[in-house]
């Protein structure tokens, strides 16, 4: 099965290393560069700072696991979106903004393609994780509002991601599409 | 006027400032997002929703989002905004 992870930022980087090992292809798109920022809340080492994110999460997961991965260091925009989503099995979103989130629902609900978002919640306080179905895209509240971008949300962080790649594996085992929410307190599948 | 209300038991999840918990209580499904949020707002502050501390603002769940889930158990989540993730 192909697995595209769009967006390989905070959520996407982590579940994509939780998920390394699913014996499927796996592919990242993100055009983004990591930024010293970056080391405090993505799953990325000092030596990929420059780098394109989803290059540096191919060579990571190379050199550490011998995993290999497709990445793809571009934009997911409206003229592109056919060539990258095409022949993908299974969508999934970590997309950090409305618009790209948007793009991808309207392609997974016209395409039929199975989908799985994430968000997290300014601050850290909340995550879901929401078979697209179920999933509501939410804009920011006001831009430049607080994110999960400092230092000390790791711990939420890390359990979306990880509940997201529990749901990518409950899909592969028999399709079951499960939903998380998950506070800094506990994680409820449903 | 003819109004058809659908009460049932619903399990609302309900996420303040990082806290989080579960509140069952019977209302119509159908009710809208104002009516959902009103019931949370009096359910925490009357210590009702065990994981929540009582000590709740006025309209504290004014810009929050209701998911709604009609399986076997009717389940809403009044959750924060999620816009978050890469």
């Amino acid at each position: 099965m192909k697995i595209l992870f769009c967006g390989g930022g905070a959520l996407g980087s982590h579940a994509l290393f939780v998920a390394r090992d699913f014996q499927h292809d796996l592919s990242v798109v993100d055009f983004d560069r990591v930024e010293t920022k970056n080391l405090a809340s993505q799953w990325f080492v000092k030596q990929m700072l420059g780098k394109n994110k989803a290059t540096a999460l191919k060579m990571q997961l190379l050199n550490f696991y011998d995993v290999k991965i497709q990445d793809y260091a571009v934009k997911l925009t409206s003229l592109n979106v056919d060539t990258l989503l095409a022949g993908v099995d299974l969508v999934v979103d970590c997309f950090d903004n409305a618009e790209s989130r948007r793009l991808v629902q309207d392609y997974v609900r016209t395409k039929q393609k199975a989908c799985v978002h994430a968000g997290l919640a300014a601050n850290g306080e909340f995550g879901v994780v929401r078979w697209d179905q179920d999933f509501v895209i939410d804009e920011e509240t006001a831009p430049g509002q607080a994110t999960c971008e400092g230092r000390g949300f790791l711990p939420i962080i890390l359990r979306v991601g990880s509940s997201l790649a529990a749901s990518i594996q409950f899909f592969l085992d028999d399709r079951r599409q499960v939903n998380w929410n998950v506070s800094p307190r506990n994680a409820e599948s449903f | 006027m003819n109004y058809e209300r659908n009460i049932m038991n619903v399990l609302i999840n309900i996420t303040w400032q990082g806290q989080s918990g579960n509140y069952l209580v019977n209302m119509d499904a159908g009710s809208d997002d104002n009516t959902i949020k009103r019931v949370c707002e009096e359910a925490v502050r009357a210590g009702e929703v065990p994981g929540i501390s009582p000590a709740l603002p006025k309209n504290a769940f004014a810009n929050f989002v209701i998911d709604r889930f009609h399986g076997e158990q009717t389940r809403f989540v009044v959750r924060p905004k999620v816009p978050f993730g890469s």
